[in-house]
């Protein structure tokens, strides 16, 4: 017990108002801390002008520090940026995001005159580009409005201000099955009947005004306190996709290309891989309600093993699972089950939709003993108690700021799905099929579709109206190849996400991209030589290092920083290991009277008349001060999928590999330099803060332009290599340990250099020691024994 | 007043020590918030771009020339007519260079607003204000939070900015009542302290 004295009444609310010099408030908080009349008071300190600036400052809705954009909190911790068109609608109020994919983002927002909480889902606007797409969502949504049923989501309006679309549906409080299952484990197998019931039941109700939900999966299941289960989403899984069956006057050719553009809206097929019925994979057409009823089934299996059917693997090898394979007995996995509820479960995810239920109301009444002798036990206890939710609510808020959990993500796979539009510009729509080959297509189109998803890289790129999706460039044939394989790599790593975070301390974190093994042909060709040479007054010199071409063999899937490493991120390690740049020994760039000039003082903070930002890329590094920074990140421990990470730079052939993202064109997104300032911070005065153009096909950032990037090679004439080159531990380890003092490579051109000078082959070389436009990004790569 | 430490903006205007950290929070803080206002002004891109750089320029050059006085919100409005004479000079500049080519309506308006943000009396000054001391502070919250823990930030936030009731805040966060305000006091008297000359008027410290 603390026996000083009361502090007078006027210095309390001093203290409460956060007035106090440093070292009075330390003595005050001492005496506080035990004294509970002081703490009476304290509980009546009026508001002042800074509390109520505090109280301004809406703790959900806040402004982006970098962009200037309102940013909204999610309830898992992400932040999303509100669309300029709904920050001061009329009629609603956004209050925090509730979740996003690829389709939209879902707010949580209150209706300013009728002062009732609704949910918003704004489409992305890529998707309403297509008028087409904007009459489906508006006749999906009306049909969706006739469903009233207690166990469905009610959908109340379609609307729309200024471009935007967004669905109106009732708020419900509650989580979703997946994050439930999360946090809880798997469910009571009388929970589990409980829930399978009250699906059923809203189904049917459905099935009764002719609709199919088409992606029944927990994460569109949502939970109450009470245990109420909503259906979420009705007729939004359709999204997007064109129903040759209304259109009689369809070719064959038409179909084929219809069909296919659909077969990569994974949404419209597909539904989530984990879930999805046979028959629905190889063709919607096919899918009734009873695909609903084997996604149910399937649903219900996860809530009791707390696992999908098909976990891990491709979403393809999923998808051919779901056609050819039986999932583990529940059984094995699970002991305590009733052997009849089991019989349910395995019946709803018969192979054949025959062998199912053949309505959702016989689910229902199957159900209906083992859910009424749950509810019987359980009449008052909360299902999802007061504590859990809030746990759920508050904790999660700020628990790591621009990440959304993976789940989430994937789970948005099918809807993002449905984002690309016109069959024309499908790079899939291209390739002659005949009508056969459309069941493999349809896996294909599966793992395309969920790799778009991904495309970004960055799931704050999902904050973009646009969305990830929109990064996606059909002039390069390959970057949807690119995307595929990242996943699939990714999958293979055991990572639940293609974007990997590493939080560095305080608010800085490091984001790394999964980059997937392959092959690729390094370097320019004759042909691509002649093209360049054409239009130039003079033979340009510079190109014969990028000859000959050789292929190179990239054997292991590594992880590439998503963008260069920023001033933030080199000041955490500075700050750390008291490193001393090269350029703050010496001398560096900076900007006088608008020119760049090189003087002693200039230094990665500090460029003069160039004022530089947290996220701006750290520049003025010596190759010496880039490996600097990488020793220091492997002096910790980080795990990806439990396996440990060692960090370097990027050799030059794996750099050039991660820039393609396998196209062979000139640049990543074609052969058209003209488009280049789109992607790249081209022929400008000064550098941009990193991430202010749009990303290659693997999601990464600033790969061209910007600032140049330092590799680990030294810098030399290509050798001709006819049986190509394989980056393997040895390769790399020679590169890493030739102490020679040479030039070392850097990559992607500089911010100032026109877009010749900043293709994927481009390469320049530069003293080790000088800090000459030098900036980097860390490569990752997996240890193989530990 | 003793023991304590300089805020943010005393920082910079310390010359007798560099302190580049400072300065690239100060471009965090205050580059979207001209790029903002400088967009509405119907700047695009590399221009916009290149004339926040204008502004942080003059306002490093400038700072420690600048002279806090004893009017409340000095700070913001000097700030205010740096990035208004920018603006005037880039648009004169722009209109050497398509002298001849005719200017448009889109320029009166800029006129207007340029006049208009010129006087600190004005509806527009009075909304950059607003957004100023709100983009300030949510940026210096940002920058102080790790200097707390997750639990006393959690406290701070539900009590102090969404007006939860203390006492539920305690019991959910398993906090003493007396901790929570004791949360509450810190993170006040920190953004105070680190704040102070920016958003004078609501900063000031002992009254």
């Amino acid at each position: 017990m603390n026996t000083s004295q009361h502090p007078p009444r006027d210095q309390l609310v001093a203290f409460g108002q956060g007035r106090l010099d440093t070292e009075t408030a330390g003595s005050i908080a001492d005496h506080v801390a035990d004294c509970d009349s002081c703490c009476e008071v304290l509980s009546e300190v009026p508001s002042d002008t800074l509390a109520d600036q505090v109280r301004a400052v809406d703790a959900d809705t806040t402004v982006d520090i970098r962009t200037g954009k309102s940013i909204v909190r999610s309830s898992t911790g992400g932040r999303t940026e509100v669309p300029e068109d709904l920050v001061d609608h009329p009629r609603y109020r956004i209050v925090r995001v509730l979740g996003a994919g690829g389709m939209g983002t879902v707010f949580q927002a209150e209706h300013r005159i009728m002062d009732r909480p609704v949910a918003l889902k704004v489409i992305n606007r890529e998707l309403t580009n297509d008028p087409e797409i904007v009459q489906r969502f508006r006749q999906e949504v009306r049909a969706a409005a006739k469903l009233s049923h207690p166990n469905i989501v009610t959908a109340h309006d379609a609307e729309q201000t200024g471009e935007l679309h967004f669905l109106v549906m009732e708020y419900v409080e509650g989580i979703d099955l997946a994050r439930y299952v999360k946090r809880k484990g798997p469910l009571s197998p009388g929970l589990v009947a409980h829930v399978g019931r009250q699906v059923a039941q809203g189904l049917s109700h459905a099935a009764q005004h002719s609709m199919v939900h088409r992606d029944i999966k927990p994460q569109n299941l949502i939970i109450s306190k009470s245990g109420r289960v909503q259906i979420l989403d009705f007729g939004l899984a359709r999204l997007g996709r064109k129903d040759p069956e209304r259109d009689t006057s369809f070719t064959d050719d038409d179909l084929l290309r219809s069909s296919a553009a659909a077969l990569t809206m994974a949404g419209s097929i597909l539904g989530t891989p984990d879930y999805i019925a046979p028959e629905q994979a190889t063709d919607s057409r096919n899918a009734d309600i009873r695909a609903d009823i084997y996604s149910l089934g399937c649903t219900l299996y996860f809530l009791l093993t707390g696992q999908p059917p098909f976990p891990g693997g491709t979403v393809l090898s999923k998808l051919l699972a779901h056609q050819r394979k039986t999932a583990t007995p529940i059984a094995e996995i699970r002991p305590d089950v009733p052997a009849r509820l089991i019989g349910f479960v395995e019946k709803m995810m018969s192979r054949l939709p025959d062998d199912r239920f053949n309505s959702p109301a016989d689910v229902a009444k199957a159900l209906l003993p083992l859910a009424r002798s749950w509810q019987n036990s359980n009449k008052s206890a909360p299902v999802v108690e007061d504590a859990e939710r809030s746990l759920i609510e508050k904790t999660d808020v700020g628990a790591r700021p621009g990440v959304e959990p993976s789940t989430r993500q994937f789970d948005g796979a099918a809807e993002v799905a449905t984002a690309r539009k016109s069959p024309s510009k499908n790079p899939l729509s291209r390739i002659p099929m005949s009508k056969p080959v459309l069941a493999g297509v349809a896996a294909v189109g599966c793992l395309v579709a969920a790799a778009f998803y991904f495309f970004g890289g960055d799931p704050s790129a999902l904050d973009d109206p646009e969305g990830p999706a929109s990064e996606f460039d059909p002039s390069s044939g390959n970057a949807s190849d690119a995307a595929k394989r990242q996943l699939a790599a990714a999958s293979t790593l055991q990572l639940d996400d293609v974007l990997q975070t590493i939080p560095l301390g305080g608010n800085t974190e490091l984001k790394l991209v999964v980059i997937p093994a392959g092959q690729f042909v390094m370097g320019t060709t004759a042909a691509q030589l002649a093209e360049l040479n054409r239009n130039a007054e003079q033979p340009l010199e510079f190109l014969s290092q990028e000859t000959p071409p050789r292929t190179v063999t990239i054997p292991e899937p590594f992880l590439l920083g998503q963008t260069e490493v920023t001033v933030g991120q080199f000041r955490v390690f500075v700050k750390e290991s008291g490193h001393q740049t090269d350029a703050e020994k010496h001398e560096g760039w900076g900007v006088e009277n608008n020119g760049w000039y090189r003087r002693p003082g200039f230094n990665w903070q500090n460029m003069g008349g160039f004022i530089v930002g947290d996220q701006h890329p750290a520049g003025n590094l010596s190759w010496h001060d880039a490996r600097a920074f990488c020793d220091w990140l492997n002096s910790k421990s980080h795990k990806f999928g439990g396996r440990r990470i060692h960090f370097r730079l990027p050799v030059e052939s794996e750099w050039e590999y991660a820039c393609r993202a396998g196209s062979a064109d000139l640049w990543f997104f074609g052969p058209d330099g003209s488009r280049l300032a789109d992607f790249a911070v081209v022929e400008s005065n000064r550098p941009q803060t990193v991430g202010s153009r749009r990303p290659n096909g693997f999601g990464l950032y600033d790969m061209l332009g910007n600032e140049s990037e330092w590799c680990l090679d030294l810098f030399a004439q290509y050798e001709d290599s006819p049986g190509g080159v394989t980056i393997d531990s040895s390769f790399v380890n020679s590169v890493a340990n030739d102490g020679s003092s040479g030039r070392r490579v850097q990559r992607g051109g500089t911010f100032s250099f026109p877009a010749l000078r900043q293709r994927p082959a481009s390469r320049e070389g530069g003293n080790p020691r000088s800090p000459d436009q030098g900036a980097f990004r860390v490569l990752g790569e997996f240890f193989t024994n530990q | 007043m003793a023991n304590t430490s300089l805020s943010l903006l005393e920082r910079l205007q310390d010359r007798t020590r560099p302190d580049n950290e400072s300065w690239t929070r100060m471009v965090d803080v205050y580059s979207p918030l001209i790029l903002k206002w400088l967009k509405r002004s119907g700047l695009e891109g590399q221009d916009a771009d290149d004339v926040v750089q204008e502004v942080l320029s003059v306002v490093f050059r400038r700072l420690s020339s600048f002279h806090r006085n004893e009017q409340a919100g000095s700070f913001r409005a000097w700030l205010r007519t740096i990035a208004v004479n920018c603006l005037r000079d880039f648009w004169r500049a722009r209109r050497r260079r398509k002298a001849g080519a005719g200017l448009g309506s889109g320029n009166d308006e800029v006129q207007q607003m340029l006049e208009q943000l010129s006087d600190p009396a004005s509806a527009l000054s009075g909304i950059w204000d607003r957004e100023h001391d709100r983009h300030v502070t949510q940026y210096l919250l940002q920058l102080i939070q790790p200097e707390f823990s997750e639990k006393n930030w959690q406290a701070f936030t539900r009590v102090a900015m969404q007006g939860e009731p203390a006492k539920a805040v305690a019991e959910e966060l398993e906090m003493t009542l007396n901790a929570v305000y004791i949360a509450r006091s810190r993170v006040l008297t920190r953004l105070r302290e680190e704040g102070r000359g920016m958003v004078e008027s609501e900063f000031s410290p002992e009254t």
